[in-house]
This record gives C-alpha cells, sequence and structure tokens, in this order.
C-alpha cells in the first residue's frame, strides 16, 4: 500500500469516489494521489495525515473536526488561493495544497509557543497590550502582522471570472436533504416553478452518509425532484434572505465562472437547512484525533477513508451509535462506547500534541485510543430564519433552538422544524412544498395582476392557504455543552471556554458584548458549530438557562463567499457622442465627466485658446443636457424653475437662466430658446441634465399636474458642437443657407435649418468662450458627418479641435461660473452676482421665499445673511497657479476667510486667473487677497472690477 | 454634400448564420414618441393601452407610459403614420431616431440572457409577447418591448444613443456562455 | 430589496424607484414665515409607523407618486403588497392607476 494511500479502505458501495480517476497533487511539499470525487480534506485524510493546520492564535496542531465545509481546522493554501475549505472544495489534478498558519513548517511551529504565554494571550489582550503608547502603533502593527493568521495573497495572480443572474422562481428550497427535496418535488408538482440549492456538492443530507438503505431513498428522492421539473443548484448556498424574499445565492461550482451570484426573488422560501452536528467542550478537545460522529461517517461512508485505528465513541443519540456500526464495519476497533444517555462523561484526552493516545471518562478511568468521536446533539442552523424576522426558541428537553414566528413567505421543513422518523420528515417536507406552491400562487395571482405588462390572470385571486401541516414531534436530547473540564469552544478562533468565563467576569456578560470581546463566533465557521456552545458557557457562568441568556442574531452572510461574487460581473456604464470615433482617432486625451468620455485636449490645450481665439475652433459639447419642451404651460413652468422671467421670450430667441432648490441654493444654469410658439428646448449643464429633468416632472407631475407640458429628453439625440472664434460665421457660412448676418441672426438668437447637408439643426448664437460662436445641434446619427464637414470646410481658416481643458480656460478668461465648481452646496443665487436676474416680483418661483431673505426681503423680520460673493482675482505673481479650493486668509492669521473656485493660466493675458468666494468686505475691485498654497507659502491675489478679464464689453461674442 | 448617418455601434462583429441567440443593431430605424394627454383624439387614434404593443401597417406601436408611445419601424411608414395622428389638444410628437439605440435580441434562450444582465422577471406570464415595459439592463435604463419573430422570443432594447455601444458589448458579453452572435 | 407597488408599473425592485422621502406640503411661498419654510425645508416625521411618502419611479413609468409605508415593517398599504407579514394574511385587490398623477407635496432632489 502506497503512503498515499495508507488509510483508504476497499472499495464499498456508496462512496463518492471514482477509483478509475486517480489525482496526483501536493500536499505539504510531498506528492499524494487521492481520487475524482474526493475533497481534498479526505484526500490528505487518506495519505494517513492527521494534522491539517495550526490554529490560529495558538498555533496548536489541528486536525480534521467535521470533515466539511464548516470544517474550523481544514483551511489550506491551494497554490494562489489562500483559506480553502478543503473538507468542501474538491480535489483537482496538479494542484500544490499547503497547510495555513504555519511558521516554519507544519510539524515544527515557532509561533506555538504562544500557547505556553497562553495566559497573555486571554481575550482582549491585544486591544490591553497594544493601545498605549499610540506612537507606537505603526511597530505593534508590523509585530501583529506577522501573528495574523490566514493563508498569501499572490497580488498577480489573474482576475478570475465572476457572474451574476437574476430569477424569479416561485418556490426557492434552501437545502437538498430528505425534508428539502420532497419539498421541492411537491412543490413543483403542484404547478411551481422550483430552485433547489444544496450547500454541499450531494443532495440527500445526512443520507448521504447514511446506510445503502438511507442512500436508496436519498437516490429516489433525488430522481423524483428531477423528474418534476425542479431546477437544482449543488454547491450553492442561499447565503442571506432580505425584504420580500429577495434571496442571495451564490452558485460554487459553475461551468463559465470561479462563482456566480444569483439574486432571486423567490414568491416563497423553504429553509430546509438541516441540523449541525455540535463539537463538545472538555480539556483536550482540539487534539488531532478527536472527531465528531457525523466527520467520521463522512470519511467512511463517502471517501473510504479509516479515521484511525482505535476508537473511544461518546454518544449521546442514534447518530452515534450508528457510527459505531460503522468504525466496526472500516475495521476500527472499538476500544469503548460511552453512552451519555446513561451518565456517561468524558472530561479529556491524553496524547502528544499531535496526536491523542488516551480519553479520561467522567469517572476517572481512561482507555487508549488514537480516536475520540464524539456525538452530542446539534446545532440548529437557524440564520435564513433570523434573517425573516425570526427569533428562534431554545428548548432544554431537546437541546437545540426551533423557530418561533416566521412571515407567511418563509416555511421551515426537516430537522430545523423537528425530529421524526425519516417518513415523517419527507411527508413534512411534502406538505411544506404543497402549501409553498399554493402561497406562492396566490402571491403570483396578485404580483401578476397587478403588472400592466403581464399576461392576463385569469379567475379570482386564490385564498392564501393557510398551514395545516400535521407539525414534528421534537425528540429528547440530553444537554451537552461541557464537560467538568475547560476547553476549545471556538476552534477558528481559538477561544476557549476559560476565556468566555473569565471574560463574563470582566463584566462582558451579554452574548453581544461576549461574542464581540472574544471573537467567539467571529471566525470563518461564523458561529455554525460554536454559537450554542459559547451561550451554555456564559449561561452557566451567569448562572442562568440557555434561554434566559439568549443567543446572537445571525446575519448575512449565511456562508462566507469571496468578494469576487460580491462584485461579479462589474457594469459601468459609458457615453460617448456620436464624434467619438473621431476624437480616438486623433489622439485626443480622454477625461471622464461623470459617465461620459470626452476629449480634455487634443495635445496642447494653450495652443486650442489662442486659435479660437484668432481663427476658428470646434468643441464636441454633446453631453449638455437637452430637454424636449412642448405645450403651452411651457412658459409657467419656466417661470417656476427659473428665478427669472420667460413669458415674453419671442419665438427664435435664448435666454440664460439659473435654477436654485427650494433652499435658495444654485442647482444648475444654461440656456433655453424657444423654437415655436409651443415648443422649446432647453439646455442644462452636463452633470445636471438627469437631474434637471426628474426636478422638471417632480414640479410638473405633483405641484401642477393640471399644466399642459411635455417633456422629453433629447441630450443624446443631438450631437451638439460649438463652432467658436472670429472666423466662425465665415466658416458656417458655406455650410448652410441660414442667414447668418450679424443683424439677421443675433447674438442670444436661434435658427433652424440645414447645416452641412443635414436637415432639422438647431443653432444658437451664444458665446461661452467670449468668441464669436455659434451652437450647433445636429441629429445625432449626422454628427460625426457634419463635424468631419466642419472640419475639411474650415482647413483654410485654421480650424482647430479643442477640447474640455480649453473650454475652461475660456470660460475663466470670459468670468463664467461653472455650478458645482464656483457654487458649492451652500452658494445661494445671488452669491453669484446674477441677482439682477432673481425676479422677486414674479408670483411664485422655486426658492423665492429663501432668496428674498438673502436679499434682505421677504415676509417677517430678521437680518440678511451675509452671502460670499464671486469674485474674478487674478494673483500678483502671474507664474503661480494656486490649486482650485486654496484657501483664503485674512493677512497674517490663519483665519479662512474664503477660498479660490477656479483657477487656470491664461495664454490669451499671460496672467494666472481664477474666480473666488470672499465675504463682502473683501469683495471691491482692487482688493488685495492673501492665498495659502498647498507647500505652506502665501501669496497675494487682486480682486477685479468685472467677473470678465477677457472683453468685459462682450464686444467680440456680438460682433 | 456628402451627409452619412453613424450607428451608435461603431465596432465590427462577425455574425454567425447558425447561432441560437443573435443581436442586431437596428438603431437605424424610424422611433417617434407620441405623448398625448388623456382626452385627445391621438388616443384614440393609436388605441394601444399601456404597457402593451401591436404592429399595424408597419408601424410597431408601443405603449411605453400611461401618457407616451413609441413608434417604431421604417422611417417612410412611421412618418406616414405620424402624419394621420390628430394633432387635437396636449399632443407632442418628438423624432427620436437619433436619440436612442435599438437593438432586438432573439433566440429560444434569449431570457436567459437578459436575466444576466437585467433584474425583471421575464417570464412568459410577465412579459408576454407584445409586452412594453422599461428597466435597468447593465445599469442603464431601457425601453423593452417583447416583439416575437415567427414563434421566437425576440426582444427590442432601447436606450439613450450615447450609452449604445456600452450596452452592445454587455450584451454580447451577456450571451456569451449561450453562443451569442451580433451584428452591427 | 424592497418590492415597490407603482401604481403604473406594479411590483418594482426598489432601485428601480428613487424615494423622496416624507411626502410634505410646501407652505405659501409669499406669506410663509422663516421657521414655516425651514420647517418644510429641514424638518421631517420618522415614526416607527405608517407614514405617507414621495416615490418616482425612476427606471419604470417616470410617475412621482405617494404611498403609505409602515417604517417598521416596510409593509405598504393602498395598495397593500404581499409581503413579509406574520400570520396567514388575507390581501385586497391592488387598484392600478390610469394616469398615474397623483397630487402630493414635494421637496425634490437637493442635488
Amino acid at each position: 500500500m502506497s503512503a498515499s494511500s495508507l488509510r483508504r479502505l476497499p472499495e464499498q458501495s456508496g462512496e463518492v469516489i471514482d477509483r478509475s480517476q486517480p489525482l496526483k497533487f501536493t500536499w505539504n511539499g510531498k506528492t499524494a494521489v487521492g481520487y475524482a470525487g474526493d475533497t481534498i480534506a479526505s484526500a490528505i485524510a487518506a495519505g494517513g495525515n492527521r494534522i491539517m493546520s495550526r490554529s490560529m492564535k495558538y498555533h496548536r496542531p489541528r486536525g480534521l473536526l467535521t470533515a466539511d465545509f464548516w470544517d474550523p481546522n481544514a483551511f489550506v493554501q491551494v497554490d494562489d488561493e489562500p483559506n480553502v475549505r478543503s473538507g468542501h472544495r474538491l480535489l483537482t489534478a496538479g494542484i500544490n495544497v499547503g497547510p495555513q498558519n504555519v511558521w516554519p513548517s507544519l510539524d515544527y511551529d515557532i509561533k506555538s509557543a504562544n500557547q505556553l504565554v497562553g495566559r497573555f494571550l486571554s481575550p482582549g489582550f491585544y486591544y490591553k497590550t497594544f493601545i498605549h503608547p499610540q506612537k507606537l502603533w505603526p511597530a505593534y502593527e508590523k509585530v501583529l502582522a506577522q501573528f495574523a493568521p490566514g493563508g498569501t495573497v499572490d497580488y498577480e495572480s489573474e482576475m478570475a471570472y465572476f457572474d451574476k443572474r437574476y430569477t424569479h422562481p416561485d418556490v426557492v428550497v434552501a437545502g437538498g436533504g430528505p425534508a428539502g427535496l420532497a419539498a421541492a418535488t411537491a412543490a413543483a408538482e403542484a404547478g411551481a416553478s422550483v430552485l433547489l440549492v444544496e450547500h454541499e456538492h450531494h443532495l440527500g443530507g445526512h443520507l448521504r452518509y447514511g446506510t445503502d438503505a438511507d442512500r436508496a431513498i436519498a437516490n429516489g428522492l433525488e430522481v423524483a425532484a428531477r423528474a418534476a421539473g425542479v431546477e437544482i443548484l449543488v454547491d450553492s448556498t442561499v447565503t442571506g434572505r432580505y425584504e420580500d424574499n429577495w434571496l442571495g445565492i451564490v452558485q460554487r461550482s459553475h461551468p463559465i465562472a470561479s462563482e456566480r451570484l444569483i439574486k432571486a426573488r423567490a414568491k416563497t422560501l423553504i429553509v430546509a437547512a438541516g441540523l449541525i452536528e455540535r463539537p463538545y467542550v472538555f480539556a483536550g478537545n482540539d487534539r488531532p484525533g478527536v472527531l465528531l460522529a457525523s466527520a467520521v461517517r463522512r470519511l467512511i461512508n463517502m471517501y473510504a477513508v479509516k479515521p484511525g485505528e482505535r476508537a473511544v465513541v461518546f454518544t449521546a443519540n442514534e447518530s452515534g451509535d450508528q457510527t459505531v456500526e460503522d468504525l466496526e464495519r472500516a475495521g476500527v476497533e472499538i476500544a469503548g462506547v460511552v453512552d451519555a444517555r446513561s451518565g456517561g462523561n468524558i472530561t479529556g484526552t491524553e496524547g502528544s500534541q499531535k496526536a491523542i493516545s488516551s480519553v479520561t471518562l467522567g469517572n476517572g478511568s481512561s482507555i487508549d485510543a488514537d480516536l475520540l468521536v464524539t456525538a452530542v446533539g446539534w446545532t440548529a442552523p437557524t440564520s435564513l430564519l433570523n434573517m425573516s424576522g425570526d427569533r428562534p426558541v431554545y428548548d432544554p428537553a431537546a437541546a437545540r433552538f426551533f423557530p418561533d414566528r416566521t412571515p407567511d413567505n418563509v416555511l421551515v421543513t426537516g430537522g430545523l422544524a423537528g425530529d421524526g422518523s425519516l417518513d415523517e420528515l419527507i411527508a413534512h417536507g411534502s406538505s411544506t412544498g404543497s402549501l409553498a406552491a399554493g402561497r406562492a400562487a396566490a402571491v403570483r395571482h396578485r404580483v401578476q395582476a397587478a403588472t400592466a405588462r403581464a399576461a392576463a390572470v385569469s379567475g379570482p385571486e386564490p385564498d392564501m392557504p393557510s398551514d395545516d401541516r400535521v407539525p414534528l414531534a421534537r425528540a429528547a436530547h440530553p444537554e451537552l455543552f461541557r464537560s467538568t473540564t475547560h476547553g476549545i469552544v471556538d476552534y477558528s478562533e481559538d477561544v476557549g471556554s476559560k476565556d468566555l468565563v473569565s471574560a463574563t467576569k470582566e463584566g462582558y456578560d451579554s452574548v453581544e458584548l461576549l461574542k464581540r470581546y472574544t471573537t467567539a463566533t467571529m471566525g470563518p465557521a461564523q458561529g455554525k458549530l460554536e454559537t450554542v456552545n459559547t451561550v451554555a458557557v456564559l449561561a452557566e457562568a451567569r448562572g442562568e438557562t440557555i434561554a434566559e441568556v439568549g443567543t446572537t442574531i445571525w446575519r448575512p452572510p449565511y456562508a462566507p463567499l469571496t468578494l469576487g461574487a460580491l462584485a461579479g460581473r462589474i457594469f459601468e456604464p459609458e457615453r460617448v457622442s456620436s464624434i467619438h470615433p473621431w476624437h480616438v482617432a486623433q489622439g485626443a486625451k480622454p477625461i471622464l465627466a461623470g459617465q461620459w468620455i470626452r476629449p480634455e485636449h487634443y495635445g496642447d490645450p494653450q495652443a486650442e485658446v489662442t486659435n479660437v481665439r484668432t481663427n476658428v475652433g470646434i468643441i464636441d459639447v454633446t453631453p449638455l443636457g437637452k430637454l424636449d419642451l412642448q405645450g403651452e404651460d411651457v412658459p409657467r413652468l419656466l417661470n417656476l424653475l427659473y428665478t427669472n422671467k420667460w413669458s415674453k421670450l419671442a419665438v427664435g430667441s435664448v435666454r440664460y437662466g439659473m435654477m436654485c432648490a427650494e433652499d435658495g441654493v444654485v442647482m444648475d444654469d444654461g440656456v433655453t430658446g424657444r423654437l415655436e410658439e409651443n415648443r422649446w428646448l432647453m439646455t442644462t449643464t452636463s452633470s445636471g441634465a438627469g437631474t434637471v429633468w426628474e426636478w422638471a416632472e417632480n414640479w410638473l407631475q405633483t405641484a401642477h399636474p393640471d399644466w399642459d407640458v411635455h417633456i422629453t429628453p433629447v441630450t443624446t439625440a443631438y450631437t451638439s458642437i460649438n463652432v467658436a472664434g472670429p472666423k466662425s460665421r465665415e466658416l458656417l457660412a458655406r455650410l448652410t443657407d441660414v442667414d447668418l448676418g450679424a443683424d439677421a441672426f443675433e447674438y442670444m438668437q436661434v435658427r433652424t435649418g440645414t447645416v452641412a447637408g443635414v436637415d432639422d439643426c438647431i443653432m444658437w448664437r451664444i458665446g461661452f468662450t467670449g468668441e464669436l460662436s455659434f451652437e450647433l445641434h445636429v441629429p445625432a446619427g449626422y454628427g460625426l458627418s457634419v463635424w468631419e464637414t466642419l472640419m475639411e470646410q474650415g482647413a483654410d481658416l485654421g480650424i482647430a479641435p479643442f477640447g474640455l481643458e480649453a473650454q475652461r480656460i475660456m470660460r475663466l478668461e470670459k468670468g463664467h461660473f461653472i455650478v458645482g465648481q464656483d457654487t458649492d452646496g451652500l452658494t445661494k443665487g445671488p452669491t453669484t452676482g446674477l441677482e439682477a436676474l432673481i425676479k422677486l416680483d414674479k408670483d411664485d418661483f422655486v426658492g423665492k421665499p429663501e432668496l428674498a431673505w438673502s436679499m434682505g426681503q421677504g415676509v417677517g423680520d430678521g437680518e440678511a445673511p451675509e452671502l460670499p460673493v464671486l469674485v474674478s482675482v487674478q494673483m500678483t505673481d502671474a507664474s503661480i497657479v494656486p490649486p482650485e479650493a486654496s484657501q483664503i486668509l485674512a493677512p497674517n492669521t490663519t483665519e479662512i476667510l474664503g477660498r479660490i473656485t477656479s483657477s487656470r493660466y491664461s495664454p490669451t493675458l499671460n496672467a494666472s486667473i481664477g474666480l473666488a468666494q470672499v465675504p463682502p468686505a473683501l469683495a471691491q475691485s482692487g482688493t488685495v487677497l492673501t492665498v495659502l498654497l498647498t507647500n505652506g507659502d502665501r501669496t497675494t491675489a487682486i480682486v477685479q472690477e468685472h467677473h470678465s478679464h477677457v472683453d468685459p464689453e462682450g464686444s467680440r461674442l456680438r460682433s | 454634400m456628402n451627409v452619412t448617418f453613424t450607428s451608435p455601434v461603431t465596432a465590427s462583429y462577425s455574425p454567425s448564420p447558425d447561432a441560437a441567440l443573435t443581436l442586431v443593431d437596428e438603431s437605424a430605424h424610424a422611433k417617434v414618441i407620441v405623448r398625448a394627454k388623456a382626452g385627445t383624439p391621438a388616443r384614440a387614434s393609436l388605441a394601444q393601452v399601456f404597457a402593451g404593443s401591436r404592429e399595424s401597417a408597419g408601424v410597431l406601436i408601443a405603449g411605453t407610459r400611461p401618457d407616451e408611445w413609441m413608434l417604431l419601424g421604417e422611417p417612410t411608414a412611421v412618418a406616414a403614420r405620424v402624419a394621420d395622428l390628430p394633432m387635437d389638444g396636449h399632443v407632442s410628437v418628438v423624432d427620436w431616431t437619433h436619440g436612442r439605440a435599438q437593438f432586438r435580441l432573439s433566440g429560444a434562450v434569449a431570457t436567459s440572457a437578459l436575466e444576466k444582465v437585467c433584474g425583471l422577471d421575464w417570464s412568459n406570464d410577465m412579459m408576454p409577447n407584445g409586452a412594453v415595459t422599461s428597466g435597468s439592463v447593465a445599469k442603464v435604463t431601457c425601453d423593452l418591448i417583447r416583439n416575437d419573430v415567427d414563434g421566437t422570443p425576440s426582444y427590442l432594447i432601447l436606450c439613450d444613443r450615447s450609452f449604445g455601444q456600452y450596452l452592445f458589448d454587455a450584451l454580447i458579453d451577456s450571451g456569451q456562455e449561450f453562443g451569442i452572435s451580433a451584428s452591427a | 430589496m424592497l418590492l415597490v407597488p407603482c401604481p403604473n408599473c406594479g411590483p418594482r425592485n426598489q432601485s428601480d424607484l428613487r424615494l423622496l422621502g416624507a411626502a410634505v406640503p410646501r407652505p405659501n411661498p409669499n406669506t410663509a414665515t422663516r421657521a414655516e419654510w425651514g420647517e418644510y425645508l429641514y424638518l421631517r416625521e420618522n415614526p416607527a409607523d405608517w407614514l405617507q411618502e414621495t416615490w418616482y419611479c425612476r427606471a419604470g413609468c417616470r410617475t412621482y407618486f405617494t404611498l403609505e409605508r409602515h417604517q417598521a415593517t416596510n409593509e405598504f398599504r393602498n395598495p397593500p403588497m404581499p409581503g413579509d407579514k406574520v400570520g396567514n394574511s388575507t390581501y385586497t385587490t391592488i387598484t392600478v392607476g390610469s394616469s398615474g398623477k397623483q397630487a402630493g407635496a414635494n421637496e425634490g432632489d437637493r442635488t
């Protein structure tokens, strides 16, 4: 017999391994062999290895305990993947598996000296020891990092592919044991669409590691479920349950993805999570060779692994009794059976750190053995019930928690609901499935009837079926949590019962406090093994019952899942204009503005500015928000949303407007034009496009539903191009039949017509850059065509494209503020200097009272607040461009009076220019401001007379 | 002057004729939005309730909002239908041909692909042929119309033109495991 | 993820809608005192009880409407929804609104 199959039993019925497929892998640096179907842990155990890992705090050697997903001692490193649950992960060929928490090796670990100084590692040790002095924290961190548990992350690893899916089944069944399978089948046979989710690789629950007869029943249940059309996911977990049965499900073994996160909206959820076997607390209970009965049965019956040579079985239930039979069949000598039901007890194990050699009984005697099997009862994993609002109640007669009250759309079956014969469990599952299908049908009818797009429903809404299931009985079970000695309670966090008792004495005597202070139940097992023992030890220390102490509330996720699964596929929508391919081809430097990818510049933004000021430039301003407004009440809506007046705007004209919110704070601005008597085009800032649309709809729908206005967003229906510069008229005249003459088409007017062969273009004369300019709005499908024609036709005029940066420089030279850049969440309308556009004589507009008060008017007394003023500044030293948001200080102090909101170097003026928010006392022209730079130096800026640094009279844009 | 229409989908794809799942760029089709206040003759003329659709003289009339309809089809047919609309009362018409990207996802497994990018319930009862709704697809708000072709499930997906290339690629990605074929 | 009963679309995922908070009436802008306006802008009830709220069906029918939601149990009433009720509840029929335009005060999106 080769070393790697030292403990493999001869072929037997029911095993899940395929002996025709041996798989080579590496464990702890040595070559090993397992079979397809093995878990990594069963393959390692088959090789005769008993030590799987070292514990996280004391670095004690640890062997298998539960041999399944929850095994706290079986975390391993697999290639570049840390913290792999070897009790669950299936073996694959060629993997390199190594132990964790070992240094320098699994057999000899320096940090195991921790256990000799264990008293220093009492609960709260790190909090208490490394708190003072604070300046040593970085040093502490370095030392503590050496002791941090877990595997090694490989930063060079390739990114795995994760997937996501939504589904809307009638019934989701969490758990594929006998009751869950029966429930799924019954629900599907009643006409429901059913998704069954099983945590393990195999269906059948505890039957899977039972007798041949058990397995035959499990197979029959599985065949029936598949025949009924149940969608079955194995190796998948319902990780969380949220409002209205919104479920998170992680599918671990998906053919195309590392993990797939399924978001399911179930009309009914059936929780059939089964029961999890509980460890017993006694001295030496974490010595390798101490296993749970269910672990032993899994190893023998599923993986054909002999767990030891000579065993003591401590049993309090039928499952323990069956383990004795399994051990005998596997050729393990039974050295003793200690029966808790007739008063037997165990108090400890003896042996080396790496293996037990004998078991000490309650009567003081001891039995030589290399294997101790405990079967002391079950923990009810009520997580999904807790997440449904249930607070399970402890029943001392059955020594476990039971559900109390769940919502109508959450039903419980199987071991969580009670005990009974297999037939009774299956019958309960079936009746639960029928009930769930009936309730799902009622919900489906109702949802379908309420959904306009859905198919018509037939007949009246079915009644919500009432719960007339025959409840499952509760079997009596002795309460066995801690022996007369102390041992480990939380294996993954290395917390012992002694630690819990001393923490209780320190005053951490509520279960939620105790948990957080000692970290018991907070490790990777997430309470599945240790919660009830923790509560029991606390109850004992307080001299109370478990029911009185209560338990912690289980929260999502039921089982840990990777961050990759949660992040899933990344959806980050990107928006581009129709000219985008051209920008890319020209090598424009892209900048992300909200969701838009825009050209920041095409190489030299300063030169782009100069070209606009001397020749002609074009910029793609498609992201500008555009709303088509139609109806005879549009002027009323504009009067309400903007602070200025709109009723008298003539057809063919445009006007600038500022919008404030109800608190008077500036929220958006832009130009709106009247195209026809009852048709207008509103533009908003690029970032405000969505907000303004919703805002306008809100006022229209909730405050003035009687107004006749239709709002349609047309932002991307048009490609928007600003043609700017002294030669812009000359260029456009070559491409349109619209009369562009200074008298025929004045500043702040709008025209529609054909441009570059494209009909239905909208053109308005405005001048954000300060130059003569025409903003074109072209049907988007032709946007690229028009742009290319402009470039071609403007070649002899020196045309060049310009980007966002050049535009920002030019608007600053012109002193135009940008909402959100030069204003913030506290900037009220008058600060911008546009008081003249705030028409308090209008009957109503958004923010009117607040703006009136801020301007010293309005209802009631009270002084007007002193609002900051937006001013233009020039730096006295043109070589210094202070970063935006630089503070403006009172001279010779650190008192902050204001800030620079925008700053750029102006190639037109060869000056360093900016906008600033300052108090009124500093707003006079010529005031010298002290500006704090990021390096701590101070410099000065001078307040300018006009907002506009270039052409303050506006003769260029009116030319 | 040389004028060319550009679709929002500018990347090129090589279609495979036998694919079980196909994605076709129909952005060049005409799309017109009609909004009509209750009681207007335009409503009676459209005769289509919210959340449903039907084909009439080569134009698909979809009830996209309680007071909004989208007319889809070949430009001449749509233009003719719009010209027929009685404009009395508060009725507005906006040509959205250039404002929306329009894709058609077809195949027996189309719903499986959509379930990967959209949280709506795509089952037959909740989204029967002709159903119209809107919702988030790969985080982009879309108008969604089930418009089966010869008994094969087929869905029209319309989004803001600017999101077109992104959404097209997201749908292809979603359809990869079902063997999607794209033509743009 | 709550299911919100949109009067036009039917039940929708909460992420398809925007909750604008408690529906509060807008004072007359020409007579409101600073205190009244301040209350309208900034003060909201937060009872462990039923509350009338404004929702916007952002990804759906783009309608603003108000619904009563219980702030402690997340139940909706008028229209009621099949949800996480405890006990064998009976439901009445949802009325699907035709226009969906329900007058209600707004306090807007402050962004």
